[in-house]
């Protein structure tokens, strides 16, 4: 019994890691009232990316912890800085939130196979060793405590520091927050910036702790299941760790499912058709408080002289 | 005068701004002097509160110039202005409604860091709005404040500022005496330390009783200005409107009068103890219940906030009924969609139509199918004339019945509402501040043709508008909303300003 | 100190330079230039390759015919529920239902019996019953996000796009289980449908047949009159624009977000049947793996590009496809120049997302003026 909850525990840690950075990420974004559609798209290239990095960087370097660690800083430094180019170009013009984010997820997907396979492309040539990090005991503590410093950060970000209220502020009506001197664009930029830090840093966990390796179309869809649980948790941090719980745990047991002679077709869309559910089901509630309910200029196109 | 005044502060010279279908100013140049309380005075669609919107940087004029105190200045976002201690308080107040008082106010302070605490600022707050006089809990979500609470956390918000210059946009015009006259006192406050204030209005009397100076916009240039001792009505008047002559409001309501009496009252509709919700679940009608009947014209007077909205809403359908019960010609409809509702001949004439009946993106006679046609195949030919004879008979400025709406202006948007909802009006007209945007030559107009529709067709309208001078001079009976119920209820004869304004912020 | 700021103002006249199709080719040229700059910097091709192979592809006409009538008529399906802000990228899911649709009843379903008689006539009219049940399952594989985005609020794109997985996986469990065919040399995949079942080929026109042919005329009629001329079409335009607006003209925006979710799904749900019964003849295993030719991703830019505007769904489609098959020619052309594992699907995606980006900014500018200013 003990044997299998230590398994269980230091299974689930990265991939409890990989959706609750990613879902936090992907809050932060939508709470400044982005749309993020594109999540996919760079959840896919992140992971592409860091493989690619890390293989860069250990030819050089040779293989240890700090080629690994910093793939994963060039890879948050990279993806926060699309991010923000991102939240600010949606801000700037008055563009539809839903074409930008589909064009930023396609190409986000063809760069990431490109990004991928220049990595794989040099580790077939010069066989390089990447450090990956390890399943053990030790990095999976660290992991839940890591987890419990940035959820605790973001829920103070959010609603108990001025930053927070002005995210918030213009995710409910950008074009009051501007009237009353707020430069909607500087905050969205910021926000696309630390929310594009933790899905990159998500993506490159996803590659080289999780996965361990890359091959191409790695990570699809599973910027979508993390975007589920932000949803599913109503983009609030203290709920979001909980539901990011039950999520991760679902995706480390469900190919499990096939010894329990679950055809691999089946127990593969487990976490597609849970994602989907849930997203209903909590869609459907209504929200009692106001810190639960969506960012009233969610996806909506902001310009500023529009004649109200 | 104090050795302060009559600096300049601010030089605004050929502004002009345009907007897709109409020029909102051609040219206007201003001078604004330190320690003075200016009036901008014009009707609506006169251009004074894009003017405004100009100088508070929310707006980008197309050309022409500003200067703060001798220095050129350009600004691209409202951030800047304030940034030159200009600080604008719209109409509608500019407060995000799902954040506290606390983090609206926290909006505003420039001097704090983003990372500053949120209760650091809690208590200036409190020590801010009671040094005005007022009590209100600092952490309350801003939409459970009333419209009267909003504009002291406005006011709360400028004083905090410092405002250097201060633009008041028809604030003051739907609050209650008292309010109104605690910002006059704060303006005069402003004003002996030195600073200005631009008090926008179209009421001639409030520009009259409280400013220093009155400019006077017409259709998007300066009439003229005028310095206190040679302030006339008559003569404000005439430069506001030209030489139109304007038919007083007494003879309407002497012909009117005569006619109402004489008919029988059958009723059409009732509402029976209505309970509604707004948009954030707050109640915001508590058990409303009245009556309307045939042929006259039901005014519902209220101060903004008060429910009339979800009233409208409730009696065109829009909005789900908790409780209670709503008759319309003989069959309950309570909760039954508003197909139920417009089929049985109800129009609605809301103040926002781009909101409520348009869609900015489609064309004019597209706007006017989908409120008329019942076949599956849209015959556009027919369509097409009919919304010519809209722009004839209504004076709707555009190229062709096939441009988008959206290019239309403010007041052409909502003639062409009347234009599509007077004909779908057969047994029942809403109307709510359906006057809003309309220039005082055509609300006139409107308002005429609602007398007649309730006289000669026989019609019941529901006219509710947060202007009381409206209500008094169209309706027959005169029904006053506050906190979601009707505390009042008059016939024509027996009505009473001073009651009804008494109740109004009861 | 100097500050920079945006002045974004909306246009009182317009821009003659700015009309839709200078939009529409200008943004194709950036987008291309865009990406390959990419290209360049990320694997090193030489200009002249580039845009030499771009050449070839846009001159063999007849190579782009196929993907051209698939990204026509799913191009048509999601403009369609554009038109309705249903946003509509579960197209691949619902093709791939269609696809399931046709070879049920063509192979496992009575109406088998039909196509092994040799009655022309009955087997023409079956096919007809084939095709249309394709688009029925597609309509309800879009209703389902469609169903959810009108009564539960959920955001119908995510569960769209995980949609197609979870028709992906159905396949693949059909055709690897109840579905798996006796004569396929040991691949796993299903039977080829009778020869009775399959649809005509054009004769000179290899790759198109003559039902497709009448489907994508009867599709682009049938859309055409929809929005242009019926009062449902219109009820889809103010779904899409300003639901309220419908709501208080006394139309139930849920039911009209149903019909528009329907009929987009049925249209994409047709194309599948077609394909299959077309061109492909059976299912094969894993076919999210680029079997589908994802073609109901890439319509999402056919539609994208005509944007509410049914008029320029057939331009679009052959831009689109000219772009698709540039991808593919890349791969084959410059094999040595490129990654060995790079699929050629990953660099139409480069092309299309960036000219997608460029063509939305464009199109902004179109409507409005944005002029950068320094302040001192």
């Amino acid at each position: 019994m003990m044997e299998i909850l230590s398994w269980f525990i230091t299974a689930l840690a990265p991939a409890y890691i990989v959706y609750t950075l990613t879902s936090l990420g992907n809050l932060l974004i939508e709470r400044s009232g982005i749309l993020n559609i594109a999540i996919d798209g760079f959840f896919v290239l992140s992971s592409a990316m860091s493989y690619t990095y890390a293989i860069l960087i250990s030819q050089y370097l040779g293989p240890g912890e700090l080629p690994t660690f910093l793939s994963i800083a060039l890879t948050v430094l990279s993806i926060a800085l699309m991010y923000s180019i991102f939240t600010s170009l949606i801000t700037v013009l008055p563009v539809s939130q839903g074409a930008i984010g589909l064009s930023f997820m396609f190409a986000g997907y063809g760069l990431g196979a490109i990004v991928g396979n220049i990595g794989r492309l040099v580790f077939s040539i010069h066989r390089v060793r990447v450090d990956y990090i390890g399943m053990t005991i030790e990095s999976s503590v660290l992991a839940y405590i890591f987890i419990a410093i940035v959820v605790t950060f973001i829920h103070v970000l959010l609603y108990r520091l001025k930053l927070g209220v002005f995210i918030r502020a213009v995710g409910e009506d950008p074009r009051v927050a501007s009237q009353v001197g707020v430069n909607v664009t500087y905050i969205r930029f910021l926000s696309g910036l630390l929310g594009g830090s933790l899905i990159g840093l998500g993506g490159a966990l996803f590659t080289l702790w999780r996965i361990g390796g890359w091959s191409q179309g790695q990570g699809l869809n599973h910027g979508w299941f993390a975007y589920a649980i932000s949803i599913a948790g109503w983009r609030f941090p203290l709920l979001v760790a909980p539901i990011s719980a039950f999520f991760s745990s679902l995706y480390v047991l469900s190919p499990h499912l096939q010894s329990i002679g679950l055809p691999v077709e089946v127990s593969t869309i487990v976490p597609y058709i849970t994602s989907i559910t849930i997203m209903a089901l909590v869609s459907a509630i209504p929200k009692r408080s106001r810190v639960f309910t969506d960012p009233k200029a969610l996806g909506r196109e902001f310009f500023r002289e529009e004649r109200a | 005068m104090s050795f302060l005044g009559n600096q300049t502060v601010l030089r605004i010279s050929n502004i002009v701004k345009k907007f897709p279908g109409v020029v909102a100013l051609d040219g206007v140049s201003l001078e604004l002097y330190s320690g003075e309380i200016r009036s901008l005075l014009g009707e609506n669609g006169s251009g004074k509160s894009t003017l405004a919107k100009v100088i508070a940087g929310i707006y980008s004029p197309d050309s022409g110039s500003i200067e703060i105190e001798g220095r050129s200045v350009r600004f691209t976002s409202p951030a800047d202005a304030i940034r030159y201690g200009i600080f604008y308080i719209p109409q509608n107040p500019s407060l995000i409604e799902n954040l506290t008082v606390t983090e609206n106010i926290l909006l505003v302070s420039k001097s704090l860091g983003l990372l500053t605490k949120v209760d650091k600022v809690r208590e200036i707050v409190n020590e801010e709005v009671s040094k005005l006089g007022y009590q209100i809990d600092p952490d309350t979500e801003v939409s459970r404040l009333s419209y009267t609470q909003k504009q002291i956390v406005e006011l709360v918000k400028a004083s905090l500022l410092g405002a250097k210059i201060l633009i008041v946009d028809e604030v003051t015009t739907y609050l209650p005496k008292v309010v109104r006259e605690s910002f006059y006192r704060y303006m005069r406050h402003m004003k002996d330390e030195g600073r200005t204030i631009i008090l926008i209005t179209h009421k001639i009397s409030e520009a009259v009783e409280v400013a220093d100076r009155i400019t006077i916009l017409r259709s998007g240039v300066v009439a003229k200005t005028l310095e206190r001792e040679e302030f006339d009505v008559d003569l404000i008047r005439k430069l506001m409107f030209g030489e139109r002559a304007l038919p007083t409001r007494k003879e309407h309501l002497e012909n009117y009068t005569l006619a109402s009496n004489r008919r029988e009252k059958v009723e059409l509709a009732r509402l029976d103890n209505i309970w509604a919700n707004d948009d954030s679940g707050n109640i915001a009608l508590r058990g409303l219940s009245l009556k309307i009947n045939r042929g006259e014209v039901l005014g519902v007077a209220g101060i903004s906030g008060n429910g009339q909205k979800e009233l409208a809403e409730v009696l065109v359908g829009l909005r789900s009924i908790k409780r209670g019960h709503y008759y319309l010609d003989g069959a309950e409809v309570t909760n039954r969609g508003v197909k139920a509702i417009r089929t049985a001949g109800v129009g609605f004439i809301p103040e926002a139509p781009l909101y409520y009946s348009f869609s900015g993106d489609l064309s004019l006679v597209e706007n006017v199918a989908i409120a008329s046609s019942n076949n599956f195949l849209i015959r556009w030919g027919s369509l097409a004339t009919k919304v010519r004879e809209f722009m004839n008979i209504y004076g709707i400025s555009v190229s062709s019945p096939k441009a988008l709406v959206k290019v239309l202006s403010g007041g052409n948007v909502m003639r062409l509402a009347i234009a599509r909802e007077l004909e779908l009006s057969k047994k029942m007209l809403i109307a709510y501040n359906a006057t809003r945007s309309l220039d005082e030559m055509f609300s006139e107009t409107f308002l005429n043709t609602i007398r007649m529709l309730a006289r000669r067709d026989n019609i019941a309208v529901v006219y509710i508008s947060e202007s009381l001078d409206e209500i008094l001079a169209v309706s027959d009976k005169v029904a006053v909303i506050s906190s979601g119920k009707i505390v009042g209820l008059f016939e024509r004869e027996s009505v009473d300003r001073e009651t009804v304004e008494k109740l109004m912020v009861m | 100190m100097v500050r920079v700021g945006f002045v974004v103002t909306r246009r009182t006249k317009q821009n003659i330079l700015m009309s839709t199709p200078v939009v529409i080719s200008g943004s194709l040229v950036l987008g291309l230039l865009i990406s390959y700059v990419i290209i360049w910097i990320t694997m090193g091709i030489d200009i002249i390759s580039f845009f030499g192979t771009f050449y070839q592809t846009i001159t063999s006409y007849t190579g782009l015919l196929e993907p051209f009538v698939f990204l026509a008529m799913i191009g048509t399906a999601i403009t369609i529920g554009f038109y309705g802000s249903f946003w509509n990228v579960g197209a691949e899911g619902q093709y791939v239902m269609g696809m399931l649709g046709a070879i049920f009843l063509t192979m496992f379903s009575p109406l088998n019996s039909i196509f092994t008689q040799d009655n022309v006539l009955l087997a023409t009219l079956t096919k007809v019953v084939v095709v249309i049940f394709g688009g029925v399952l597609g309509a309800f594989w879009s209703l389902i996000p469609g169903a959810l985005k009108a009564y539960a609020k959920v955001t119908e794109v995510p569960v769209l796009l995980l949609m197609n997985y979870i028709a992906y996986s159905i396949s693949d469990y059909l055709t690897a289980g109840p579905w798996k065919g006796k004569y396929t040399y040991g691949y796993i995949r299903t039977d080829q449908i009778p020869e009775s079942a399959r649809l005509t080929t054009i004769p000179g026109l290899e790759m198109l047949r003559y039902e497709v042919l009448a489907a994508i005329v009867l599709i682009t009629v049938f859309a055409y009159v929809l929005l242009e001329h019926t009062t449902l079409g219109l009820k889809i335009k103010f779904l899409g624009t300003n639901p309220v607006a419908l709501k208080s003209s006394g139309y139930d925006d849920k039911v009209v977000t149903l019909l528009t979710a329907t009929l987009s799904g049925f249209i994409a749900g047709l194309a599948g049947s077609l394909r299959l019964l077309g061109y492909d003849f059976r299912l094969p295993y894993n076919i999210g793996d680029g079997k589908t030719g994802f073609y109901g991703y890439t319509a999402i830019l056919v539609a994208w590009l005509s944007f509410r505007n049914i008029r320029y769904v057939l331009i679009s489609a052959l831009i689109v496809a000219s772009l698709n098959s540039f991808g593919y020619r890349m791969q084959m052309l410059l094999k040595g120049l490129l990654p060995p594992g790079l699929s050629a699907y990953a660099i139409s995606l480069v092309l299309i997302g960036v000219t997608l980006v460029v063509y939305t900014i464009v199109r902004v500018l179109k409507e409005y003026s944005i002029k950068l200013v320094i302040k001192t």
